[in-house]
């Protein structure tokens, strides 16, 4: 068992190591910038939430509920009732026209009663003429789940100079839980810097909006700077002639992937990768190994994925059924339903239907606004997977990796279609081995 | 002494399987002991073994609901009722239940009168509240959310089986509430409803349904009971499967095969048609040799010579084949569209025309007198005559990708209502009740002609053909990318079409003719884009089938027993019967069944592992 370790170890050294370029990432003002929402991780009290009239009683400090760490809002339904918590926001500087909000928050909640509207948050701008209009927030699963992340960019198309966020639970039963309530905006001027041997690609990619920048180079060198938005995280990804890749993410350790360890090898730095459809290539990634794996070794590409619904969409309750959208190959061998190990291929819904999780066009996704395990009150929740989580992606690719570069490529296969586009979301995507 | 070892080895193995292994055969059906009557309030009182079902209604007002209740009916102006009819007065209807018992069954028949002088919109809904339930199905799907919505026309029912044990069904049964039909299951009631149905002034209309209370709490018991009560279960003589002349070069799914063709031998004609074991044998326009797909264009255009040819080697390649063509009747196309169909569009709500999810292929509705209707009689005359056809092959047979047209004429029973307020929002016809008096005369016209017919979509979609199929023995199977959508056939000819989506080679055919046992169904092959077939399987023991149950992993039929499970197996008295064992990959294979006698009866106990299956054929 411990010469197995050590092989194991010993075999996946050079997939931590061996950044060949190097990368230097900056930008003005830093990242992170300040999150306009005061207290929207709730540290120790609700300070600055005012709750509607009347409902006083009904909004909450809770000390032992919370998404990382204990600490968040609690809203108690009441039927009848509007129970809602706000606070005015105030931006550091007013945003002008076409300027960018980011907003994202996490939710949790227990007992509600599903055919009732869900909770929403919603956010209220203030122009500076006084007048005021919501921006789209999206759509909040209606059943009942565990802490979900939810978030909107939106671009401005007036300026404004702030805005009364709320989070509501109206005429509900049950209970309501908020955390990490993040807001950011404005624009930064991202500086990157490279240096290598012979550069051939360069890929900036943001953990919010996907790709930013991806342009062919040459030389030893790459200065640029860009005008992006003041959220997320950007992942600078270097293609050299001689097939190496190298990667840094800014700021280190936001929006991040998983971290590395012995076992589990992130395949970017980045948390997110966001496809888009009509592409003509899948994206790649590259995963070194430097021996082959020893026998008996498992090797499982993980990742969570979903088809993304835009936060301005109207569709009620934040799943909105599923698609085959998305293609994987490790080494130009594309994964089929022999690879599934989560989902299982064939997955039975709480509405009953059977469904396979593996078409013509790849693997079955989610239209989601989040990832989570689903409620059995959802008609999509996969009963058949003990923790009834359709995003979680586990294949099999033992027999697929080789000593040295592998490549794994994501290809959005969404069908073309004159009306709907929608983008594939993969997050944490990594490689473990045991 | 080793052989000492074996044959304790077995012995305990036999017994544990014995142990283990359900005895499996045809329960004989027993008349339920259940009492059923009317409550005061007009609702129906069941009750079977101590325990009670008490099945209300809702029917829409305008604002609000009357309803029948197991105290006081609500919103009713005058009621009288005895034990089995009543008659009560509402806000512009009037309504007179009557029940009638059978052995399995309560039938329940309203028949409702506008007594106004404009139309009425009335949703009319029937359901149970059940605390505690262990299982419900709506349309035959299993619900595992607490509320849940379905509508099906076929297996247009609502199976509640409580926790204490027994269960309830409830079958929607005339025509008018099976089209419009909607199950639900909402705050802990279960139920069936029609939310689009409108009464003309002075018209009369009736809407029945049967209710099924049962011991058994589980789901095939009750569609079992439902199938004797609508007389579905008759023979399915044989197997089916595609096969056009298509030119050479046409490609299959395997690189180093075409699809067989005009050109193909009657030896290769020969084999497919054997090892797939199928005597029906559906014939296709061919596009790439000139003959449009079957539009109004097809009539002028088709080549009745080609196929008559390739039918010859059919018949001489397998003599007791019988011969179909494809035959649809609701699309067109519009790089040869047709003249004078302009009063036979299907619309939508915004007036434009429907089409088959493609802008280039419209829908037009055969309605009797209509010039469209008229093009597709000379269709099906054409494939008589001039083709020489055994029988048709019925594409979406009730519908096809509209189910409601937006323009006159009006069906006079259905419209969009508003949820809230409870008018009508505006009307609409459904597509299968519109076009029923001309696709029953048609059926008529083939029965009448001895054609043999099969239709995709349904046969019992509507009741009244439903019961033309049967008079007939015509056939229906579902096809379906989604397995589960099988369940759609359970009250009809249980035969589902093979996956076109997924099968790839005879392998995955036969895989999925294995699963279509989980759902009770024999499978019907598709197209020749799956080649070759390299060996027969348990289709050639598959028909005649004359189903007697259905259940999850077999199906019981007189003929024959077809299952993936192993279990000890007999037909319910001393038959003795021939066994078909078929490994995971689809190939006979010798393996020896004991038979065990009990009580008279004979029975063969069946070892099978995944993707295995048997075919148990009474001697």
């Amino acid at each position: 068992m411990k010469t197995m370790k050590k092989l194991l170890a010993n075999a996946l050294l050079a997939c931590i190591a061996g950044y060949a370029a190097e990368i230097r990432i900056s930008s003005e003002p830093a990242l992170p910038t300040a999150n306009q929402v005061a207290n929207g991780s709730f540290d120790g009290s609700i300070t600055g939430w005012s709750a509607s009239n009347g409902n006083e009683a009904r909004i909450a400090f809770d000390d032992a509920e919370g998404r990382f760490a204990a600490g968040c809002i609690r809203l108690a339904g009441e039927e009848g009732q509007q129970v809602c918590a706000s606070r005015y926001i105030k931006f550091d500087k007013s945003i002008p026209k076409g300027g960018n909000l980011f907003l994202r928050f996490a939710c949790k909640k227990v007992g509600t009663d599903f055919e009732k509207a869900a909770e929403s948050v919603s956010f209220q701008l203030s122009m500076p003429d006084g007048k005021s209009k919501f921006i789209p927030v999206p759509n909040i699963l209606i059943e009942d789940h565990d802490w979900a992340e939810y978030e909107s960019h939106v671009i401005l198309d007036e300026e404004c100079v702030g805005g009364t966020l709320s989070l509501c639970y109206n005429d509900q039963i049950g209970t309501v839980y908020f955390d990490d309530i993040e807001m950011y905006t404005g624009r930064v001027s991202l500086k990157i810097t490279v240096s290598g041997k012979a550069l051939e690609h360069i890929l900036v990619r943001s953990s919010i909006d996907g790709v930013v920048l991806s342009e062919n180079a040459s030389g030893n060198t790459f200065d640029r700077t860009l005008d992006v938005p003041a959220f997320g995280s950007y992942c600078v990804e270097v293609m050299e002639a001689d097939g190496r890749k190298s990667s840094q993410l800014y700021p280190a350790n936001y929006d991040a992937n998983v971290p590395a360890t012995e076992h589990v090898h992130p395949l970017t730095p980045i948390r997110r990768l966001i496809f888009a459809p009509n592409s003509s290539r899948a994206e790649q990634f590259q995963f070194e190994l430097k021996e082959v794996l020893p026998d008996k070794s498992l090797a499982m590409l993980e990742f969570d994925t979903r088809l993304m619904i835009p936060a301005e969409s109207t569709a009620r309750g934040g799943l909105m059924g599923h698609c085959c959208a998305l293609k994987v190959f490790v080494n130009g061998t594309q994964l089929t339903e022999k690879n599934m190990v989560h989902p299982e291929y064939v997955v039975i819904f709480a509405n009953g239907r059977s469904g396979k999780m593996y078409g013509n066009n790849g693997y079955t996704l989610s239209y989601s606004t989040t990832i989570c395990p689903l409620d059995i009150e959802n008609s999509y929740c996969p009963v058949n997977i003990g923790d009834r989580n359709p995003f979680k992606m586990k294949l099999n690719v033992s027999g697929l990796l080789k000593a040295g570069t592998n490549v794994i490529s994501f290809l959005n296969t969404y069908p073309t279609s004159p009306i709907y586009s929608f983008d594939v979301c993969v997050e944490n995507a990594r490689i473990e081995i045991k | 002494m080793m052989w000492k070892f074996f044959v304790m080895a077995a012995l305990c193995s036999a017994i544990t399987l014995a142990g283990e292994n359900p005895y499996i055969e045809p329960k004989t059906p027993e008349k339920m002991p259940f009492s059923a009557t009317l409550t005061p309030g007009g609702a129906v009182d069941i009750t079977l073994d101590g325990q009670r079902y008490v099945v209300k209604a809702d029917f829409s007002l305008r604002p609000g609901w009357a309803k029948f209740t197991e105290d006081k009916a609500e919103g009713f102006t005058a009621m009288t009722c005895t034990g089995k009819e009543l008659t009560a007065e509402g806000s512009g209807f009037k309504l007179v239940r009557r029940i009638e018992m059978t052995d399995e069954a309560i039938t329940v028949t309203d028949r409702i009168t506008n007594t106004s002088s404009e139309n009425l919109p009335l949703m009319y809904r029937q359901y149970v509240t059940i605390d505690a339930i262990k299982e419900y199905r709506l349309c035959g799907y299993r619900i595992y959310s607490s509320h849940g919505a379905g509508n099906d026309s076929i297996n247009s029912t609502t199976i509640v089986m409580p926790e204490e044990g027994g269960s309830l069904g409830m079958l929607a049964l005339n025509d008018v509430f099976r089209v419009h039909f909607k199950a639900f299951a909402r705050r802990k009631s279960y139920g069936i409803g029609d939310d689009e149905l409108v009464v003309k002034p002075g018209v009369t209309q009736e809407m029945s349904f049967a209710l099924f209370p049962s011991r058994a709490s589980d789901y095939y018991s009750q569609i079992n009971a439902m199938r004797r009560y609508l007389g579905v279960n008759y023979e399915i003589p044989c197997g089916f499967t595609y096969m056009a002349p298509n030119p050479k070069g046409v490609k299959s799914l395997h690189p180093d095969y075409d699809q067989l063709g005009k050109d193909s031998t009657v030896e290769e004609i020969r084999d497919r048609l054997n090892y797939k074991s199928v005597d029906y044998v559906c014939d296709l326009a061919v596009p790439l040799l000139g003959e449009p797909h079957q539009g109004s264009a097809w009539l002028e255009l088709c080549n009745p010579q080609l196929h008559r040819e390739f039918h010859k080697k059919i018949r001489e390649a397998r003599p007791t084949v019988k011969i179909f063509h494809f035959f649809h009747c609701f699309i067109e196309f519009k790089d040869r569209l047709g003249k004078g169909f302009e009063n036979d569009k299907c619309l939508l709500p915004n007036g434009n025309q429907a089409d088959y999810r493609n802008p280039n292929v419209p829908l037009y509705l055969p309605i009797e007198g209509g010039k469209w209707a008229e093009c597709k009689e000379k269709t099906l005359d054409k494939l008589k005559n001039d083709f020489g056809v055994d029988g048709i092959f019925w594409d979406e047979f009730p519908y096809s990708a509209a189910r409601y047209h937006y323009g006159a004429p009006w069906d006079g029973v259905s419209a969009d209502i508003d949820p809230r307020t409870h008018e009508i929002q505006r009307l609409k016809s459904s597509v299968p009740l519109i076009t029923l008096p001309w696709r029953k005369r048609m059926v008529e016209w083939i029965a009448d002609n001895k054609l043999m017919l099969i239709v995709n979509g349904g046969g019992a979609y509507t009741r009244t053909m439903m019961e033309f199929f049967k008079k007939n023995k015509f056939i229906a199977f579902r096809e379906t990318g989604a397995i589960s959508n099988l369940y759609v056939t359970h009250l009809s000819t249980p035969i589902g079409l093979a996956d076109h989506i997924t099968e790839r080679n005879e392998k995955d055919c036969y895989h999925n003719i294995v699963k279509h046992l989980d759902y009770g169904c024999v499978y019907f092959y598709y197209h020749e884009q799956v080649a070759p077939f390299t060996h027969e399987t348990i289709t050639k023991h598959m028909f005649p089938i004359t189903p007697i149950e259905l259940h999850e992993g077999y199906i019981i039929g007189k003929e024959r027993i077809l299952t993936n499970r192993p279990g000890i197996y007999g037909f319910g008295d001393a038959s003795e019967a021939e066994l078909y064992f078929y490994n995971a990959d689809g190939y006979e294979v010798e393996r020896k069944a004991k038979a065990i006698k009990k009580d008279g009866k004979l029975y063969y106990e069946i070892a099978l592992g995944e993707m295995e299956s048997c075919a148990i054929v009474r001697k």
